[in-house]
């Protein structure tokens, strides 16, 4: 029954994804987490696409997504024995989340304009994302302090899926709304955190560079064929 | 047929249930080798360096980590609390144990909500003892403490949360027993139910 409902969804898929046109895209913006519910990291995104023009009916792409992290802060409190220091000072804790995510899927529905400028992609896609958690503590006396509940670095490596909708305009420029699941096998570890895996969504704008257009122009070209064909002057005129 | 699906579910269950041991509860501080992360969790957790060399509070299969208890001790005419727990060497086959209590002068009407009212509180040598005693070791090779005695001590009860059941404290100590005998970076994370309690 599983095969079954795997082998239909990859025909769906295979169906409802039309003509394909190769393309390198690259893009940028800003992500904000929605995984950790007390305090959101925020990223930088940087996507590198690519989707190859094996054929008309291509529906693969291949994408790395790199999150340059903002520092996300947080209160703690230290503690000395020490009688010439303050028994407790408030320190900042920064956790610095990198996200590297490599995946590979396919575009599902592609809608078109009558200019056939505007264009909508959405793509599912499957990978592996890895997510190293750096813990800082800033101004931090480690020889005669020591924090309470402290967070360590963390390195998490698992299976994501992502979904995009991508709106294309000006031919070759696009803006992206991409959402990431957390890792399906996130921390398993049993000392708690303040932090959880991140699971990123993003907006980003970027630049696609189109290349064997051919592909993906069957429908302009028939519509430029059609207009010349009006405006061709009856012969005898 | 029925009765049997129950019988094998009871015993796989059983299996499951013994087979289950108690956490240790032991995470590693990056910037001292060998002790356990400053936490309240109630994790029964004690570390410290006894002369440099990391020592902690040990680690039964079926009690888990050893309980430590919480005494006041008569005196003539001041009473003296009593946070007591039984340390090894923080390695694979500890060849040594004793006993470190951590000793604190108390009034004879001492009381549960004077402890609640220690929380946060941090008790400098001249207030305070640590002593350290030698202790029976049950383990593949018999041993005892480097050394024994008493003297001054720093405590610090960073948290100490008063509940049902039991105690939960948090805290840091360190302190000395004459010239030969350094504790330093002592730091528990307790939780003790009320009959390892006796005021």
């Amino acid at each position: 029954m599983i095969k079954l409902f795997i082998v239909a969804a990859g025909c769906a898929l295979f169906c409802l994804s039309g003509y394909s046109q190769s393309y390198i895209g690259i893009s940028t913006g800003i992500g904000r987490d929605i995984n950790n519910n007390h305090e959101a990291f925020y990223h930088v995104p940087v996507t590198l696409r690519w989707k190859p023009g094996w054929s008309n009916y291509n529906p693969f792409v291949m994408e790395v997504n790199y999150d340059i992290p903002f520092t996300g802060n947080r209160n703690v409190n230290a503690y000395t024995l020490n009688p010439l220091l303050p028994q407790m000072v408030q320190l900042q804790e920064q956790v610095r989340p990198y996200v590297f995510t490599g995946s590979i899927g396919m575009g599902l529905r592609e809608i078109v304009d009558k200019e056939r400028n505007d264009l909508f992609y959405f793509n599912f896609l499957m990978g592996v994302c890895n997510q190293y958690f750096r813990v800082r503590y800033e101004h931090y006396d480690s020889k005669n302090y020591e924090v309470l509940d402290p967070d360590v670095n963390v390195n998490l490596t698992s299976m994501v899926f992502t979904g995009e909708a991508i709106y294309k305009f000006h031919n070759n420029m696009i803006v992206m709304l991409r959402a990431q699941t957390p890792l399906l096998f996130g921390y398993n570890g049993k000392y708690p955190l303040s932090y959880t895996n991140v699971a990123p969504l993003q907006l980003s704008f970027g630049y696609n560079f189109y290349y064997n257009k051919g592909h993906d122009d069957t429908g302009r070209r028939r519509r430029r064929k059609i207009k010349n064909h009006r405006n061709e002057k009856p012969y005898g005129e | 047929m029925g009765n049997s699906k129950y019988l094998i579910t009871g015993v796989l269950l059983f299996c499951v249930l013994s087979c289950t041991k108690p956490p240790r509860n032991y995470y590693p501080d990056q910037d001292d080798p060998g002790l356990s992360r400053l936490t309240d969790y109630g994790y029964n957790i004690a570390t410290n360096y006894l002369n440099g060399v990391a020592y902690i509070n040990p680690y039964n299969d079926n009690s888990g980590n050893a309980v430590p208890s919480l005494v006041r001790i008569s005196g003539n005419t001041i009473d003296t609390l009593a946070l007591a727990w039984p340390v090894e060497q923080n390695v694979a086959y500890p060849l040594d144990a004793s006993y470190i209590d951590l000793l604190i002068p108390v009034p004879k009407n001492f009381t549960l909500n004077d402890v609640a009212a220690m929380n946060g509180k941090r008790f400098i040598n001249n207030t305070s003892g640590i002593s350290l005693s030698p202790r029976y070791y049950d383990g593949p090779i018999y041993g005892y403490a480097q050394s024994s005695g008493t003297g001054p001590a720093n405590i610090y009860f960073v948290s100490i949360s008063i509940g049902s059941e039991g105690i939960s404290m948090t805290g840091l100590f360190n302190g000395s027993i004459g010239t030969d005998t350094l504790i330093t970076d002592g730091r528990f994370d307790f939780y003790m139910p009320y009959n390892y309690v006796h005021l």
